[in-house]
Formats: C-alpha cells, sequence, structure tokens
C-alpha cells in the first residue's frame, strides 16, 4: 500500500516535470513556420522500419553501428518490461504481464540477454569516448557540456541495465529460495544468481526492491534529463524518420512568394502595378529561429551530436570551417536562448542576435558544396542542407550578400546567360569545327 | 589663334609624357597654321622649362602661384581659361591621364568647347575639326567632330611619338589673382609610390596572372621586369587575391596602359584584361592553354609552362644584356 | 545629406560591337547593363546610406535617355537607390547629357553627385567635370574613395605615382574610380519587387546643340595572328623581340 501511495507520487512528480519541459519545447514549436506536408503515410512506415527500427543508416559503420543496433532493440524490448513496471507500482500487481504466457518468456528472455549485451555495448562506448580520440567527437561546435552529457547518458544507460539484471537475478533467487514460480524466463540473470547466493532471502528481498526503485527511478530521472540532452533522440527519433522529408535528396523546395512575383513581372500590364495591399511580406530563406519550419526544429531536437554527418562533409573533411553537426546544434541552442522571450513577448521580441552571423557564420554557410552527404548519412534522416540553403536565400535575397565569384555569376547569367564572361554571340565556339546541322 | 599645351610638373620635373604632348601640339599648331603655347602651374625651374622649347612651343607660361601646387579643379580651369582667351587658343591640349580628366571638362564648359578624349594621333581633319579616338573600350574606333570654335583633346600616353623641333621659346612668369575662397580642395595627405618604375610610364611591362598558380612563383617574373627594366603588373584574380599590390592591376576597371611591349604570363586574356593592354605596341603571351583568347591579342607567344619559361627568358635577357 | 548618382546605359562588356551603315550601334541582341562605373558609385552611395551614423538620406540615379533605357533605372532601384530621375532626350555628347542633368539638379539640390570616370561605351571621362562646372561647384577626379568622417568628406584621389588624401565641403561632384568599393552590389530578391514600385521622375530636356558629334566608326584592323614560338626554344623570343619587334 504504501509503496504504491509512494510509486504514484513519483510517478507524478517525473509525470508532471517532464510534462512542463515537453509544453515549453511546443510552445517553441509555435513560432517555426510550416513545410511539407504530412502524406504518404504508407511510405512514411516503410521508411520508419527501414531506417529507424531497421538501423539501416547506422549500419553504415558497421562495427559500432551494430553494436547501437543491440542499444536500441534493447531498448525496444526493455521498453516492454519497464511498462509493466510502472503498472505494478501503479497498481500494486506483480509482474502483470505474466498472464501472456510464452509470449511473456520470450519478452523477458530478450529483455534479459539485451540487459547484458547493452551493457557490454555501453561499456565499449564509454571506453571509445574516454580513452580513444574519436575523430568524430570532437569539433569547435563540441564543448566540455557534449562529453560530460555524453558519459552521463552512458552511465546512466548502464547503470539501467545493472539495476535491471540485478533486480532479476533478485527475483529469480527469491522465488527459488521460496519454492514459488518464476514468471518469465532469464537465461543470463539465471546464470548469474551464484552472485547472490551468499545473501539471505530477506536481503534478497531487499535487494530485489532496491534494483526495483533504482531501476524506476533512473528511468524516470533519465527520461526528464533527455529534454535538455543530446539523447533526446530516445523519445524524437523515431519520430523523426516518420516525419522525414520524402522528397529526393539534392531537390531544394521551391519558394511560392518567389514565383509569384516572376508572374507578376513577366506579365506587362502588372509589372509596375503596386503590390496588391494584402500582399504578405514574408521573409525569404532564414535569418533566426522563427524562420525555420517546425521540421527543422525537430531535427535540431532530435539530432543526437552523433558527428556522421560532419564526418562525411568534403568541405569539413578539407579544413572548411563549414560542420552539419554544427548547424543542427547550433539551431537548438539558439532556440533555447530565444524561446523564452518570445513566449513572453511574442514576434516582436529581439535580443539583438540571430541565428546567422551570431551562432552560423558566412564562411561555414558559403562552404557548403549542397552535395547531401550529410542528409544521406543521418541515421535520422536529418535534412541540413535544406536549412543550409534556406539560410543562404536570407543572405541573397534580402541582403544581396554573396562572396564576389559568386555575385559574378549571378551578373554573368543575366547579362551573358551563361556563368562565365563570354559573349552570347560565342555559345557554340565549342562547335565550331564540328559538322553539325543547324535546326 | 594659338594651340594651348598644359603641361603637368611631377616635383618640379616633366616626363616622357609631357614631351609627347608638346610634339603633338606643335604639329597641330603646324598643320593649322598657328602657334604653340605650353602653360605650367607649379614650381618649375627654368631649365626644365626650356626643354619644352625642344619640342616646338614657341612660347612657356608658367604660374607660380603657391596656392596652386595642389591640384584644385575649379582653380585651375579658372586660371588656364584665363590664359587661354588671353592666347586666344583655339585647341587646348592636355594628357589623358588624372589631372587632365579632371580639368578638360571643366575647361569644355567654361570655354563651350567639345572634347576630343583619349585620341592618340593627329587630327584627321582641321575643318570640319576631326579626331580618331577609341571608342567601347577599344572594340571600334569612332571619328568625331568637333563642332565648337574652340576644341579640346586629351591624348592618351604612350602613343606619339617625340618630335624634336628645337627652337628658342619665351618663359613668360606669372602670377594669377584667384579670388577668395575659390580653392575648395584641401589635401590632407600625400602618399607616394616610391622606388618602382611606375606602370603608366612604363615603356615594357611584364605582368602575370593566375596561370602563375601562386605568389611565391613570382621571383622569375620579377627578375625578367629588372633586367628589361621593366614594371611589373599583373591581372584582377591575382590582386584580388592579394598576391600582387592593388597598384599592379590593369583591366578594364584597372589601370589603362599602353607600353611597348607587354608579357601576359600565365594570363587567359579575359576581354576586361585585353582591354587595359590593347593599345600596347606589342604583346607576348606565355599560356599552357593554346585556345587562350590571350593569344588572339598577342603579337608572339609561347604554349608552356610559365615555371619553366620564364627562367630560361631571364637567361637569354641576361645574355643579350651582358653584350 | 542627399546622393545623386549619375547613370549611363551600356552595352555589356562582353557584346561584339557591331554598327550600321558605319554609323550607328546595331543594337539588336545588345544586353544593356549600369554603366560598371556608375554601378561602383551607386554601390558606394548605398554602402555610406547602410550606415546611419553619415546621415545619408536617400540616394538617387539620375540618367540621360529615351524609355528604352528604363530597365536599367529598374535595375538601379532594385540595387537599393530610392527614386530616379530620368531626362527623356537621347544623349547625343557628354556636353549636351551634362547640360540636361545641370538643369534638373539644379532646382533638385543635392549634396554629393557620383559620376563614373568613363563610360563603357564612348570612354570619354568627362560628364562628371562637366556638370560640376555648369552647377558651379567643386569636383575632385579619380576618386578611390569616400568616406565622411565627422560630417565631413573625405577623399582618396589618385594622382599620377601615388595618392592623396583630401577634404572637400558639400555640394560637391565626385568623379569615382576603381578601388572606391570592393565590388559593385547586387540586387537582393527584396530590392527587386520593391524596384517595381519606386518612383522615376521624367523630366524633357532643354533645347542644347551638342558640340560634338561621331560621323564614322571603324572597326578595329583584325591583328595580325599571333606568331608562336617553340616552347623547348623560349630564347627566339627574345631574339625576335630585339631584332623584329625591336622593343627590347
Amino acid at each position: 500500500m504504501a509503496k504504491q501511495l509512494i510509486f504514484i507520487f513519483t510517478l507524478l512528480v517525473a509525470v508532471g516535470v517532464f510534462a512542463f519541459t515537453i509544453s515549453r519545447i511546443i510552445s517553441y514549436f509555435r513560432f517555426t513556420r510550416a513545410c511539407f506536408p504530412i502524406r504518404n503515410f504508407g511510405k512514411r512506415f516503410r521508411v520508419m522500419l527501414n531506417v529507424a527500427f531497421g538501423q539501416t543508416r547506422i549500419f553504415r559503420r558497421p562495427a559500432t553501428g551494430f553494436l547501437h543496433a543491440l542499444v536500441f532493440w534493447g531498448f525496444c524490448v526493455i521498453l516492454i518490461g519497464s511498462i509493466e513496471m510502472i503498472i505494478d507500482g501503479l497498481f500494486g500487481t506483480d509482474k502483470i504481464l505474466k498472464s501472456l504466457g510464452v509470449v511473456y518468456d520470450i519478452i523477458m528472455a530478450s529483455g534479459d540477454i539485451f540487459a547484458l549485451l547493452v551493457a557490454i555495448s555501453i561499456i565499449i562506448f564509454l571506453i571509445r569516448r574516454i580513452f580513444l580520440h574519436i575523430k568524430r567527437f570532437e569539433g569547435i561546435e563540441m564543448k566540455a557540456i557534449s562529453h560530460v552529457d555524453a558519459n552521463i547518458a552512458l552511465t546512466l544507460i548502464l547503470l539501467l541495465m545493472l539495476s535491471l539484471t540485478g533486480m532479476n537475478i533478485a527475483y529469480i533467487d527469491c522465488q527459488h529460495r521460496s519454492g514459488e514460480e518464476i514468471a518469465g524466463i532469464y537465461p543470463i540473470s539465471t546464470w548469474l544468481t551464484a552472485l547472490f547466493s551468499g545473501i539471505s532471502e530477506e536481503g534478497l528481498h531487499t535487494w530485489f526492491e532496491v534494483f526495483w526503485w533504482v531501476h524506476i527511478v533512473l528511468i524516470f530521472i533519465f527520461a526528464n534529463i533527455l529534454p535538455y540532452s543530446k539523447h533526446f533522440h530516445v523519445f524524437m527519433s523515431v519520430p523523426n524518420v516518420f516525419l522525414s522529408r520524402l522528397e529526393p535528396l539534392g531537390k531544394l523546395p521551391t519558394m511560392d512568394h518567389v514565383t509569384r512575383e516572376v508572374k507578376l513581372m513577366l506579365d506587362p500590364t502588372t509589372a509596375y502595378a503596386a503590390p496588391a495591399e494584402d500582399a504578405p511580406v514574408e521573409r525569404f530563406g532564414v535569418k533566426d529561429v522563427e524562420d525555420i519550419s517546425w521540421k527543422n526544429y525537430f531535427d535540431a531536437l532530435a539530432c543526437t551530436e552523433c558527428g556522421r554527418c560532419t564526418a562525411v562533409c568534403p568541405a569539413n573533411l578539407t579544413g572548411k570551417k563549414l560542420s552539419p553537426r554544427k548547424i543542427m546544434m547550433d539551431v537548438r541552442a539558439r532556440m533555447k536562448e530565444k524561446g523564452p522571450g518570445m513566449v513572453r513577448q511574442g514576434h516582436e521580441f529581439a535580443d539583438q542576435k540571430s541565428l546567422l552571423r551570431d551562432y552560423i557564420s558566412m564562411e561555414e554557410l558559403w562552404a557548403c558544396t549542397t552535395c547531401n552527404a550529410c542528409a544521406r548519412e543521418c541515421p535520422i534522416n536529418i535534412n541540413h542542407p535544406t536549412l543550409i540553403v534556406d539560410l543562404r536565400r536570407y543572405l541573397v535575397m534580402e541582403e544581396a550578400y554573396a562572396p564576389g565569384e559568386i555575385k559574378s555569376v549571378f551578373s554573368n547569367i543575366e547579362n551573358n546567360g551563361a556563368p562565365w564572361q563570354y559573349s552570347p554571340e560565342d555559345r557554340l565556339q565549342w562547335a565550331k569545327n564540328l559538322e553539325m546541322n543547324r535546326i | 589663334m594659338s594651340v594651348l599645351t598644359f603641361v603637368e610638373n611631377w616635383d618640379g620635373k616633366f616626363k616622357k609624357l609631357t614631351f609627347e604632348l608638346v610634339s603633338y601640339a606643335s604639329k597641330v599648331a603646324e598643320m593649322m597654321n598657328t602657334t604653340a603655347i605650353a602653360l605650367s602651374i607649379g614650381n618649375v625651374q627654368p631649365e626644365e622649362l626650356e626643354k619644352l622649347g625642344k619640342y616646338g612651343v614657341k612660347k612657356i607660361i608658367h604660374i607660380a602661384n603657391e596656392e596652386l601646387l595642389a591640384l584644385d579643379n575649379q582653380a585651375y580651369t579658372s586660371v588656364i581659361t584665363e590664359l587661354a582667351v588671353k592666347e586666344g587658343a583655339t585647341v587646348l591640349l592636355l594628357a589623358n591621364n588624372n589631372t587632365g580628366k579632371a580639368l578638360a571638362p571643366r575647361l569644355s564648359v567654361r570655354l563651350k568647347a567639345g572634347v576630343g578624349s583619349g585620341v592618340s594621333q593627329l587630327p584627321l581633319s582641321i575643318d570640319p575639326f576631326m579626331v580618331y579616338k577609341k571608342v567601347y573600350s577599344g572594340r571600334a574606333f569612332a571619328h568625331l567632330t568637333i563642332k565648337s570654335p574652340v576644341r579640346i583633346l586629351t591624348l592618351a600616353q604612350n602613343s606619339f611619338e617625340l618630335i624634336e623641333t628645337p627652337n628658342d621659346a619665351a618663359i613668360e612668369t606669372i602670377t594669377v589673382q584667384l579670388e577668395n575662397g575659390l580653392i575648395k580642395t584641401v589635401v590632407k595627405d600625400v602618399q607616394k609610390q616610391t622606388g618602382k618604375i611606375l606602370l603608366t610610364d612604363a615603356e615594357i611591362v611584364v605582368s602575370g596572372g593566375r596561370g602563375m598558380k601562386s605568389p611565391d612563383n613570382w621571383g622569375p617574373l620579377v627578375e625578367l621586369a629588372d633586367l628589361l627594366g621593366a614594371a611589373t603588373a599583373c591581372s584582377r584574380p591575382v590582386s584580388d587575391e592579394g598576391w600582387r599590390p592593388h597598384e599592379e592591376h590593369t583591366g578594364q576597371t584597372g589601370k589603362i596602359i599602353a607600353p611597348n611591349l607587354y608579357f601576359a604570363i600565365g594570363i587567359s586574356g579575359a576581354t576586361q584584361h585585353i582591354a587595359g593592354v590593347s593599345a600596347s605596341k606589342f604583346i607576348v603571351a606565355v599560356n599552357t592553354d593554346k585556345d587562350a583568347p590571350v593569344f588572339e591579342a598577342a603579337q608572339y607567344g609561347i604554349v608552356g609552362d610559365a615555371a619553366k619559361i620564364l627562367p630560361q627568358l631571364v637567361e637569354a635577357v641576361r645574355e643579350i644584356k651582358s653584350k | 545629406m542627399k546622393i545623386v548618382v549619375c547613370i549611363s546605359h551600356v552595352p555589356d562588356t562582353t557584346t561584339k560591337v557591331k554598327f550600321v551603315n558605319d554609323n550607328k550601334l546595331d543594337e539588336t541582341g545588345i544586353q544593356w547593363i549600369i554603366n560598371p562605373w556608375d554601378e561602383l558609385s551607386l554601390t558606394r552611395a548605398l554602402e555610406l546610406k547602410d550606415d546611419p551614423a553619415n546621415g545619408i538620406e536617400k540616394v538617387t540615379v539620375a540618367h540621360v535617355g529615351p524609355v528604352g533605357a528604363e530597365p536599367t533605372i529598374r535595375k538601379a532601384l532594385a540595387i537599393g537607390a530610392d527614386d530616379a530621375i530620368r531626362i527623356n532626350a537621347t544623349s547625343s555628347d557628354a556636353y549636351y547629357v551634362a547640360a540636361q542633368l545641370a538643369e534638373v539638379l539644379k532646382n533638385n539640390p543635392f549634396d554629393i553627385i557620383l559620376c563614373g570616370i568613363e563610360s563603357s561605351d564612348f570612354n570619354g571621362s568627362t560628364v562628371g567635370g562637366m556638370l560640376a562646372e555648369f552647377l558651379g561647384i567643386p569636383s575632385v577626379s579619380s576618386v578611390s574613395s569616400l568616406n565622411l568622417v565627422n560630417g565631413e568628406v573625405i577623399l582618396t584621389r589618385e594622382i599620377d605615382g601615388g595618392k592623396e588624401t583630401v577634404a572637400i565641403p558639400v555640394p560637391f561632384v565626385a568623379i569615382v574610380q576603381k578601388g572606391i568599393t570592393k565590388e559593385p552590389r547586387i540586387p537582393s530578391m527584396r530590392g527587386i519587387m520593391m524596384a517595381r514600385t519606386k518612383p522615376i521622375l521624367v523630366s524633357e530636356p532643354v533645347s542644347l546643340d551638342a558640340l560634338t558629334e561621331v560621323v564614322q566608326y571603324e572597326m578595329p584592323k583584325p591583328r595580325a595572328a599571333c606568331k608562336f614560338v617553340n616552347p623547348e626554344n623560349p630564347a627566339e623570343l627574345i631574339t625576335l623581340l630585339q631584332n623584329e619587334a625591336k622593343v627590347i
């Protein structure tokens, strides 16, 4: 009884804090723009199964990819056990799902095996992060806090696995000693029961309760840290993949207001007319976080800072300042900075800073070749290039700001119909000595 | 009637272009059956002024007002106008350089005189007064008639030969009265380009472009220039990149030059660059690309790598200079 | 302070110029642009306006030309000029153009008048100076930089062999050359949209005779083809330059 009350209280606190954090993040979404409509559910499901559940992008780095897949799949399975623990805690039941019979056995067994596999993977990950010098984890955007964040998350997961296994071992041992039936099969824990052989039955019960509470409280704590951590991807990754941009990589979104403007200019009757009174004056491109689309912000929240994007960026590899990861982290950080102000004062809020220039520099933006290697590599289908292009669109279309060479290209296309400064009359020079029939 | 030439001085000295100007003026005066007069503003010694006589002027008016040492467009215009009217000049001649471009237009309005700028040869005819000038940045030529009774011409540098017609020129030194407050330009600072041969004065110019690959490769080019007594120049991308100083940029939006010999090393020959050097008597191009447009503008060319060819050219020049 | 930039409408730099009857430019297929030097002047004017400390109220562009030149004027407006003045006349010579501009600017005073040092069609280098003389105001030529320092206008003027820093009172005409700004500004989308509605004041010209006239055009004589020297023997080039061209 007491246990139930304490549990309900703890659950309410956890859920309450979580709801508060999430509601704040949702309020920031209100300031973002619309983008592609969410349709084509069939295709989206397939993409989700493939990329999220199948971990196909993660496997592009086979060794660590495999370990991550184990962690992810382990999480999925262990999630079921965690839900059972919450129901047990709320209603005072004991392993409520055991009525599922064989299915329950499979779930518990998988969970138990995965607990070990995940623990081993986490230890390997921690060793990599702490003792090895992995280039992908370094960069100007990777401050000390990112490393601390990663290590804390990994440690928490390890503790979760240890507490789960400990809980299972204690349970099995208890049931053995009291002669009761064991609900579910626990291959690994059964094998490890020798560890607790020297403890009394009462001691075992205590250990069980300790592990149970540690496990559930760690879950509550972890869940509440996640929105502030790179590990928010635990919640955001699957939805982010489901909500992926389905257009082919490299296809840029067209701008309706530009199409409208061009049509007006091509029509001699409207070419010099004043614009309609009600014509919306939207900003072209992205300057600050209120210009990004909801999907850009979703991407930024889901970004795990894994750095696979930056690791394949040809600009970054050749020493340029561009890091696609940094772009996503900057968006997240800037929204965290400006969001509260906008929530208080609305769109008029201005803090004399901007995503463009104060966070993301011109140099980074112009270094991008829009090759889309980053978008292709991202395990959760984040699309960096469309955001980079939107930032450039602001620079060129609002500020007429571009590196000199690019300005020349614009002028040349305008005056000579080609990116180079040659006379349009010379267009067919290349065919001078070829036998060609002019139509 | 007379042909009045305004001659500028540089620290009290005249340059080759001054004598080109004066030679031209005396020839025009001859064509018009009148006399050539030179007008100098500034601190020039009589020995220097006398040199003008060698090239055909009959009178040299020398104005030495202290206040006029620095160019003030309005003040100079007033002074030159006053003297042009006094001498009954029907043709005014200036150089087509910074000073000439500053003064010719103002004089035109003051004297209601039409301007033929950047001429490179004697007038095609005197009645009607017709001159030949480059238009469309060198892509065509125009026969320009100047209909007004007084005409102003500006002469392009290095386009007219020196012609000696020695005679005893009279030097008249005058101090003019300037109205109060006429001079509005206040010179705060002067930065002179020291040492090197002035690009616009040089008879031989050695110029490098992007084909030189890196600023570190300029050694042999500078060596060649030094041996030939030439000025160094560069194309726009090279000056934009900061490999060479901005003053060296030759081209449509840089310096327009007309040396006797122009070496274009590793320069592709884009229209804008050629526009700046097309008046050169001879252009030599070195480029790895045999189809580079520069070879259409050049009289001599070598298709090859500048890095290999420059040192050999240096050697060849060193040899002939040592003989 | 108000700035006016005088602009000229010229064929694009890569145009292969041709003439009709040897005395008129063949305009078929020509892409018209703002004279490159005027574009640089306009850019500098807008840069000055961008800094509120300079107190530039507006930038106007002025042009002498027929209605066919309006797209070029619109381009200048798209780049950022606030309004434009077009004197409806075919420009016959620099004196005529300067006189027309002076007529309009006399009644429409500006503090700083910017003119490019030459136009890529006539290469006359005269309109700016003539305009200053018509208006009776000072001019500074070969200006390679223009700044406002504590309300004073400080210019850099190129002289043969160096440069001078010069102060000049307003109103004045600056005849501007390369160096005045790093590169010309391009129109932003926003600018293009707004250019459609910015005012172009059209005024009729005063009757005036030009002082010069082009009676004939000539194409340059084709140059002799390039003489190629064997790259294995560059020394031969020097020999040719010495003995044949006689320039060394």
